[in-house]
C-alpha cells in the first residue's frame, strides 16, 4: 500500500499474542511530543484461540506502534500485528 | 488484504530486530525502529527475553566482575574469573569450578583490570593487562614489571612461568666402572618444571672423564623453585680445546640420566659415549626465564603466541612447538610494523596466524622454521579489532572452524582471510557505530550455536544479541539490544549452552 | 498553623434517585452544583443539584469524590493546590468541618451528611452543629477516629436525603470541608548522595521539637513507615529518629516515607517525603535462563540472599505506517 504523505487514521490493531500480565500499547507519530495516544491494555492470556482487537483511532501521516510490558513476570510472544489504516485527509492544513 | 471499515491492513508477520540505519522513518515495517529486552521468538515471532539468575549459590558470591573466560581443564568445564577491586586497585583470579566451588584468589596483581587467558592441556596461562594512555590513545599492554603466569587447575595459587636455572657448585668425579669417551667435557643440569617447562642448564662444570669409567655428580643442588620436578644432565661433546666460556659450546641431553625429583643431590655412575648425544640442550639458553606480561594470549599450531608487552606493544612472542613456555628471545620474535599501535589480537584460522591492531590485520604463515623466519603478509590495512573483539565458540575457548566472528570500527564482520561486506551488522550501523571506539576494549562475543546467537557485552555495558537461526547473513540475522539492573562487562558460554554475564553495578 | 478548605469535588460515585443539576444529570452539572461556593445563591435550579421529581417519596444518596492530583485544596485563602503538593508535615486537627448550603423544603430534619470511609462505605450522619448564613448547614466530621486529609481525600462525602411527602424538595451546594492544619517542622538526612538511599543505610530525621514545640514534630510519638518495609528506630528522641533502610526495600524504587501520630501531636500520617531506594551492588557472575520471566540478582547484602526485580519494560515500536 503506498502513500505520499496523506493524514492516515489508524483504526484498529489486532495482534496475534500470547502471555501473561498486560500488553500496553502506544500509538506514535514521527515526533512523539507533538501526537502520541495511549491504546488500550490488550490482557494476555498464555493459550488463547483469539486475536485482540484494539482501537486505535489515531491520525497523522506516520504512525508507529509500540507495544510493551511494564510488571515483574509478565511477559508477551507476538506472532503477527494488523494495523487497519485508511488515509482521510490529503495532508494537514496550511 | 482484509478490510475494516474501508481501512486497509498492514500486516506484520515477520520480526526482524533492530533496524538502526538512517533515519526512522527508513525502518522497515518487518524491523524495529527501537526496541529492548526483547528477542526473537520461535518461528518469527518475537517476545520478552529470557530472565538472569544468579550463578553461586554461596553465602559470599564473588563481586565486580570485569572478565570471565571458559576454562576447560581435564576434569571437567569450569570458568576463571577476574575480580577488580577498585578501591584497592587490585585484580583477583579465582577459579570457579561450579556453583558452589571456587578457588581462589589463584593471583592478585595490583593494577590488573584485565587479564588474558589461554588453556593448554588443562592448565592455565594467565597474563595480566591494563590500559595505559599513550599519547592521548587507549592502550592494551602487559603490566609494567609482570609477566606470564601458569596456573594448574587444582587450586593451587598460579606461579610465574618459565624459570631460572640451578645455581651453586657440583662435584664431579670418575664412577664405578662404565664408559664415556674420554676428554674434556662441560656437564650441567636443566630443571624440569611440572608444566614442562625446561630452563636453562646450571650447575656447569667441567671434567676430564675416563674411557673405562662412569661419571658421578654430588652437590647438584635442589631448585628454589617447588615447581621443579626433574633436573636432567646435559653435556657437551668432547672439547678438543676449551676457551673458558662455559656457554659457548654445544650442549645436548644425556640419554637416561635425569634426577626425579627435586631433593635428591647426587647422580651416579652415568655413562655415555659422544655419539649418544643427539637431543640439543643448547637452545634452552635463549629462552626467557620469566615471560614478560602480554595483552594478547592464542595458539597457533600447538605453540603459545604472547603479544603486547609493556616495553612493546608491536612484538608478538612464539613459543617452541608443544612447549607454551619455552619462548626464544632470539628467533621466537614476530615483529608487526610498529606505527604507534599495539597489537590487540591474534588468532588462527586455517592453518595461518592472524594479527590484530585496531585497524590493520596481517598474517603470519609456519613455514617449518623459527618464527621469526615466517613471512609477514598484510591482509587489511584498514579493518582490525580490539583485545576481545574475536567472537569465542560454544565453551571451547577457541573462535569460529572455518571463519571468525570480529568486531571492527566498520561493525560485526565475518572474516575468512579477509573482511567480508556487508558486515553482519549492516543493519544497526547506526547503534554500531554510536559506540565509543575509545571502549571498544569492553567489547567481548560468543558465539552460541545451539541457540544460534551471536551474544556481545558493549562499551556502554548492556548486551547485544543477534539471532542468525535464519542463517549469518547480514539481511537475515536479527539484533536485540538487552538492559540489565547493573552493567555487565564480560560473557562466556559454561557447559555447552549455558550463558554467563559477569558484572558490577 | 493555618486554615484549610477543600471545597472542589472532581467526580461522582454511586447515587440513587434522579439528581439533577442546574438543566441535567450530567456528572459535570452535579459537580458544578455541589461546588458552587455562593451561599446565598436565589435561584433553586441555579448551581445547586436536587432530586429531579420533588415528589418522589424516598431515601435518596449520591457521593463525590476528590483526588490526589487536582487542584482542591486552598490553605489560608490562597490558590488551590492539591494533595500531592500539600507541604510535608501536613497535618489536620480534629477540627475539621463539613458544611454545605441547602435550600428547599427538606434540610436539616430530613437530610443528612455523610462521611465516606472508602467509595461505597459511609459514615453514620454526621452530627449537626449549626448554621452559617441564610441556608448553610454545618455538620462535623466524626471525632474518633479522626480522618486525616488523606482519608477526606480518598474517600470523598455522601448526601442523602429522605423525602416523605409529595411536596418534599430540597437542593444542596456550596459544599466544603475547613478545619485547622499545622505542619510540623523536621529535616532529614541520608549518608548517600542525592536522594538515592540502599540496604542498610542510615537515614536520620530530626526536629526542633526541644526548641520549638508549637512548630516542630515530636518524634517521640511517631511511627515511622514506608510500603517496602517495617521501620525500627535505633534511635528515637524528641529531636532525634534514625533507621537503617530495611533488607525487604533492596530496589523498591520511590517509596514516601510516612509518619503516623500516635495522637498525643498530631493523629493520622503526614508523608514527610520520599526517597528512591535501589540495588546498591548486584555485581556477581549470572546466567541466562530460558523461560525465566524477571531478573534475580545477588542482594546488596552478599549473604546469598536474591531479590528478583522486573525485566525492564520489554519494548518493540515497530515501522512507520504512511507516509
Amino acid at each position: 500500500m503506498g502513500f505520499n504523505g496523506e493524514l492516515v487514521h489508524l483504526g484498529v490493531v489486532r495482534m496475534r499474542a500470547i502471555g501473561s500480565g498486560n500488553l500496553l500499547t502506544d500509538a506514535h507519530s514521527l515526533d512523539d511530543a507533538s501526537n502520541s495516544s495511549v491504546l488500550p491494555d490488550i490482557p494476555l492470556l498464555a493459550a488463547t484461540n483469539r486475536e485482540p482487537t484494539i482501537l486505535a483511532n489515531f491520525i497523522d501521516q506516520r504512525i508507529q506502534l509500540e507495544i510493551r510490558t511494564t510488571e515483574i513476570d509478565e511477559w508477551f510472544e507476538i506472532s503477527k500485528i494488523v494495523m487497519f489504516v485508511r488515509p482521510i485527509a490529503t495532508g494537514y492544513p496550511q | 488484504m482484509s478490510n475494516l471499515r474501508d481501512h486497509q491492513s498492514v500486516v506484520i508477520d515477520k520480526f526482524m530486530g533492530l533496524w538502526a540505519r538512517g533515519s526512522k522513518e527508513e525502518t522497515p515495517m518487518d524491523h524495529f525502529q527501537d526496541c529492548i529486552n526483547v528477542l526473537a521468538g520461535t518461528g518469527q515471532s518475537f517476545g520478552t527475553r529470557p530472565g538472569i539468575g544468579i550463578s553461586q549459590d554461596v553465602a559470599v558470591p564473588l563481586e565486580d566482575i570485569r572478565r570471565i573466560y571458559n576454562y576447560p581443564t581435564q576434569t571437567g568445564n569450569t570458568l576463571i574469573v577476574l575480580a577488580y577491586d577498585q578501591g584497592a586497585d587490585e585484580g583477583s583470579i579465582y577459579h570457579m569450578v561450579n556453583a558452589t566451588t571456587v578457588f581462589g584468589p589463584l593471583l592478585t596483581i595490583e593494577g590488573m583490570t584485565d587479564f588474558a587467558f589461554i588453556p593448554i592441556a588443562g592448565r592455565a596461562y594467565i597474563s595480566p593487562f591494563s590500559t595505559f594512555v599513550v599519547g592521548g590513545l587507549n592502550v592494551e599492554k602487559g603490566l609494567e614489571d609482570e609477566f606470564l603466569y601458569v596456573y594448574a587447575g587444582d587450586g593451587t595459587p598460579a606461579r610465574k612461568a618459565a624459570g631460572v636455572p640451578l645455581t651453586g657448585n657440583m662435584t664431579i668425579a670418575n664412577g664405578a666402572a662404565g664408559f664415556t669417551d674420554p676428554g674434556l667435557h662441560i656437564f650441567a643440569f636443566v630443571s624440569e618444571t611440572i608444566s614442562g617447562f625446561l630452563a636453562e642448564p646450571g650447575l656447569m662444570e667441567t671434567f676430564t672423564t675416563a674411557a673405562s669409567s662412569s661419571v658421578s655428580f654430588g652437590s647438584v643442588s635442589a631448585s628454589g623453585d617447588p615447581n621443579v620436578t626433574k633436573r636432567h644432565l646435559v653435556a657437551t661433546k668432547v672439547l678438543p680445546t676449551f676457551n673458558g666460556d662455559l656457554t659457548g659450546y654445544q650442549f645436548f641431553f644425556v640419554p637416561n640420566a635425569t634426577i626425579n625429583n627435586n631433593t635428591d643431590l647426587f647422580l651416579n655412575n652415568i655413562s655415555f659415549f659422544d655419539a649418544d648425544l643427539l637431543d640439543d640442550a643448547s637452545h634452552l639458553f635463549d629462552n626467557f626465564s620469566e615471560i614478560p606480561a602480554g595483552a594478547v594470549l592464542s595458539i597457533y599450531h600447538n605453540r603459545l603466541v604472547l603479544a603486547t608487552t609493556f616495553d612493546d606493544i608491536s612484538l608478538i612472542l612464539v613459543s617452541a612447538q608443544g612447549e607454551p613456555e619455552a619462548i626464544s628471545e632470539i628467533d621466537g620474535l614476530l615483529v608487526y610494523p610498529p606505527d604507534g599501535n599495539p597489537v590487540t589480537n591474534a588468532q588462527e584460522l586455517r592453518d595461518i596466524l592472524y594479527a590484530f591492531k585496531r585497524s590493520k590485520t596481517v598474517s603470519f604463515t609456519d613455514n617449518g622454521d623459527v618464527p621469526s623466519s615466517w613471512p609477514l603478509v598484510t591482509v587489511d590495512t584498514a579493518l582490525g579489532t580490539c583485545v576481545h573483539g574475536i567472537a569465542t565458540v560454544l565453551d571451547s575457548g577457541s573462535s569460529s572452524i572455518d571463519y571468525l566472528i570480529i568486531a571492527t570500527y566498520q561493525g560485526l564482520s565475518l572474516f575468512n582471510g579477509r573482511f567480508i561486506t556487508p558486515e553482519l551488522s549492516w543493519k544497526i550501523e547506526d547503534y554500531w557505530k554510536a559506540l565509543d571506539r575509545d571502549d571498544f576494549r569492553y567489547i567481548q562475543i560468543v558465539n552460541a550455536p545451539i541457540q544460534k546467537w551471536i551474544i556481545m557485552v558493549l562499551p556502554t555495558r548492556m548486551v547485544l544479541v543477534g539471532n542468525y537461526s535464519l542463517g549469518m547473513d547480514p539481511m537475515k540475522i536479527r539484533w536485540f539490544p538487552w538492559s540489565f539492573e547493573i552493567g555487565f562487562n564480560t560473557v562466556a558460554i559454561f557447559n555447552i549452552d549455558e550463558i554467563i554475564l559477569g558484572g558490577e553495578l | 498553623m493555618g486554615t484549610y478548605q477543600v471545597d472542589i469535588c472532581v467526580s461522582v460515585g454511586t447515587k440513587t434517585g434522579e439528581w439533577e443539576g442546574e438543566n441535567t444529570g450530567a456528572d459535570a452539572e452535579l459537580i458544578a452544583g455541589i461546588n458552587n461556593q455562593v451561599i446565598d445563591a436565589v435561584l433553586l435550579k441555579g448551581g445547586k443539584l436536587h432530586i429531579a421529581s420533588p415528589s418522589a417519596v424516598g431515601t435518596w444518596l449520591i457521593r463525590f469524590g476528590f483526588d490526589q492530583n487536582s487542584d482542591i485544596i486552598s490553605l489560608d485563602g490562597a490558590p488551590h493546590i492539591s494533595y500531592n503538593n500539600l507541604p510535608a508535615g501536613f497535618g489536620i486537627l480534629a477540627d475539621a468541618v463539613l458544611t454545605i448550603g441547602s435550600r428547599g423544603s427538606v434540610t436539616t430534619g430530613g437530610s443528612s451528611l455523610k462521611l465516606q470511609s472508602g467509595p461505597l462505605t459511609e459514615s453514620a450522619a454526621l452530627p449537626f452543629v449549626g448554621g452559617i448564613g441564610a441556608n448553610g448547614y454545618v455538620f462535623a466530621l466524626p471525632v474518633f477516629p479522626v480522618p486525616t486529609m488523606l482519608d477526606i481525600i480518598n474517600d470523598g462525602f455522601g448526601i442523602e436525603t429522605t423525602y416523605t411527602g409529595a411536596t418534599d424538595f430540597s437542593a444542596f451546594y456550596f459544599a466544603r470541608i475547613t478545619g485547622t492544619y499545622t505542619t510540623f517542622a523536621f529535616s532529614w538526612d541520608m549518608s548517600q548522595d542525592g536522594e538515592n538511599a540502599a540496604v542498610g543505610e542510615l537515614i536520620t530525621i530530626t526536629s526542633e521539637f526541644s526548641i520549638d514545640p508549637a512548630n516542630s514534630m515530636d518524634l517521640t510519638h511517631v511511627t515511622l513507615s514506608m510500603a517496602c518495609g517495617i521501620i525500627v528506630p535505633i534511635i528515637q528522641t524528641t529531636d532525634l529518629f534514625t533507621f537503617l533502610v530495611p533488607d525487604s526495600c533492596d530496589d523498591a524504587g520511590l517509596q514516601t516515607l510516612t509518619a503516623t501520630g500516635d495522637g498525643t501531636q498530631f493523629s493520622g500520617s503526614v508523608a514527610l517525603g520520599t526517597l528512591t531506594i535501589l540495588l546498591t551492588n548486584a555485581s556477581g557472575i549470572y546466567t541466562l535462563v530460558p523461560g525465566k520471566r524477571q531478573d534475580t540478582y545477588y542482594s546488596s547484602h552478599r549473604d546469598g540472599t536474591t531479590v528478583d526485580i522486573k525485566i525492564p519494560d520489554p519494548t518493540g515500536r515497530t515501522g512507520f505506517v504512511g507516509g
